[in-house]
């Protein structure tokens, strides 16, 4: 006779406290999801989680067999992320090779309903299998499999794994990605090529700002909010605009000591529609070779070209022939605008309307020219956590630019990060501004930033 | 046409949501042509809404219902050729 959903329970709670107490912790105490149903009208039956299938409910079997491949066979050890119905563990437990294997918990809420609703015990038993939580986890270990429901229904302790494993699922679709925008690039470079050995270099600008605070204006939504601080401190800072940041910046009365523009697309020509050139004629431009050729030709201050880090294929021998500085890019401007300010020299940076998600359901500060509501489409059902601890809408690309930022950060201990909008994304390793007592302003009253000689 | 479903399967069953949304698009693209060209046997009063309930479970991020209703409901029913086909000859 099959077990009552309480006699299963007790069972997996048995082994689990025996092997992994703080795990079990974590289980029991998770908030329940709001809808749970077991699947009984399918040719299988499976877990529904929020309206989330945690497995196929007609060949399960085959599933988990297509999800462990994934894992080469000859593997002695791998992680699975997300326990699901723990086909996919128990079909790698079926390796005699494998030796070890660690089993990620992404969500303990939808792990519980999975232990209450169907048997565990064998492969919990197994002296190989390592049960862990998420939240212990700050990267993406290899070999790995994916039952990608589990990565769907992630809780709020795992979003940064989540989108470090999502990251690595994808990474070579983001390959063939920016592969197919090699024409496009070429036919920057070849329309930019003669403006690149009269422009200046990047590198003109590093050390600027040695030892002082600067400031980075991405086009979230959030920038506006710190228009009232950034006019009290404006004096001395330097400001580094992002394309999406200079016009809403302009109609708000701040003029940015740099700006930071890479996008080939001839959509961004449309942030610059309505600027003064007469403000601007001080402030540098620091581009990529393969930026659209129109913001070269409109920019009315100098300019000043960087190569991305990591070296792009197709930059590879202009480099040669025309070494310039590198910025690091992972995909937004606003990550070389970033590293921009570091290395000015700044001893501490501050991150304004980088939101990399969609706070108050719109994509960009108002008054940028790409601002509109977020909408509602299924790629924004995505979600991070923002500077309150709540999930806000965001979307892959965005996930994506934060985990490389955040990454970023951690390669820099000696800057001090600091962010402002805590309705955008919570930045792993930035400080939040409003729990500063003050920030490290240097006391000569130099300059903001000194101006580069091109 | 049945490439890009194989395609959408498989990815969303492996977690690689991009790759298997694009496959969507591409067989719903090439779906289309075909009941447009009535190439298909399959009436598409049956197929509607079978595609209505994906497209549903896509939208809610449930892609392995996706993957379920695209391998053994879609697929099957679009696999069968129109009476004028050689066996085994898939449209699109």
């Amino acid at each position: 006779m099959p077990d009552t959903t309480a006699e299963r329970l007790a069972r997996h709670r048995q082994i689990i406290c025996r092997r992994w107490p703080h795990v079990w912790a974590a289980l029991e105490s998770a908030v329940p999801p709001a809808g749970v149903v077991l699947t009984e009208d399918t040719p299988e039956p499976t877990l529904c989680v929020d309206g989330v299938h945690l497995t196929s409910a007609y060949n399960r079997r085959a599933e988990a067999e297509l999800q462990a491949s994934a894992v080469p066979r000859e593997s002695e050890s791998a992680w699975v992320y997300g326990l699901a119905l723990g086909d996919l563990v128990r079909v790698l437990l079926e390796r005699e090779v494998l030796r070890r294997l660690t089993v990620v918990v992404m969500s303990p809420a939808v792990a519980y309903q999975s232990l209450r609703s169907v048997d565990h015990a064998d492969w919990l038993a197994d002296p190989r299998v390592d049960l862990v939580l998420a939240a212990s986890q700050t990267t993406v270990h290899r070999p790995f499999a994916v039952a990608p429901a589990c990565l769907r229904l992630a809780g709020e302790d795992a979003a940064r794994l989540r989108d470090l494993v999502a990251l690595e699922l994808n990474a070579m679709r983001l390959s063939r990605y920016f592969a197919a925008l090699q024409r496009q690039y070429q036919a920057a470079i070849e329309a930019n090529l003669a403006r690149y050995a009269s422009d200046g270099d990047a590198g003109a600008l590093f050390g600027a700002h040695q030892g002082g605070v600067a400031a980075v204006a991405a086009g979230g939504p959030t920038l506006s909010d710190q228009y009232r601080w950034l006019a009290a401190h404006r004096h001395r800072l330097a400001l580094i605009a992002v394309t999406t940041a200079l016009l809403p910046l302009h109609r708000a009365g701040f003029i940015p000591d740099a700006a930071v523009v890479v996008d080939h697309m001839p959509e961004i020509l449309a942030h610059f529609q309505g600027l003064d050139t007469t403000a601007l004629v001080r402030t540098p431009l620091v581009y990529f070779p393969t930026v659209h050729p129109d913001v070269l030709r409109w920019w009315p201050g100098p300019r000043l070209m960087a190569y991305p880090w990591p070296q792009q294929p197709h930059l590879a021998g202009l480099a040669q022939q025309l070494p310039r500085a590198s910025l690091f890019c992972s995909g937004t401007v606003t990550h070389a605008a970033v590293d921009l300010a570091v290395r000015l020299g700044a001893r501490q940076v501050v991150l304004l309307g980088a939101d990399v998600s969609f706070p108050r359901g719109r994509t960009h500060a108002d008054g940028a020219a790409e601002a509109r509501p977020a909408g509602e489409t299924a790629a924004h059902r995505l979600w991070v956590l923002d500077g309150h601890g709540r999930r806000v809408p965001s979307a892959f690309n965005l996930r994506a630019y934060l985990r490389d930022l955040e990454a970023y950060i951690a390669r820099h201990p000696h800057v001090t990060f600091v962010n402002t909008g805590r309705d955008g994304a919570r930045i792993e390793g930035a400080l939040w501004l409003d729990e500063l007592d003050d920030l490290a302003w240097s006391s000569d009253g130099r300059a903001p930033m000194e101006q580069p000689h091109v | 046409m049945y490439d890009a479903l194989e395609t959408a399967v498989r990815a969303f069953r492996l977690g690689i949501d991009g790759d298997g949304n694009d496959a969507l698009v591409q067989f719903i693209d090439a779906l289309s042509r075909a009941l447009v060209q009535g190439t298909l046997r399959v009436p598409e009063a049956e197929l509607l809404p079978l595609l209505a309930l994906a497209l549903q479970a896509q939208q809610r991020g449930d892609l392995l219902r996706v993957a379920d209703l695209l391998e053994f409901e879609i697929g099957p029913r679009v696999q069968q050729p129109a009476p004028d086909l050689p066996s085994g000859r898939l449209p699109g």
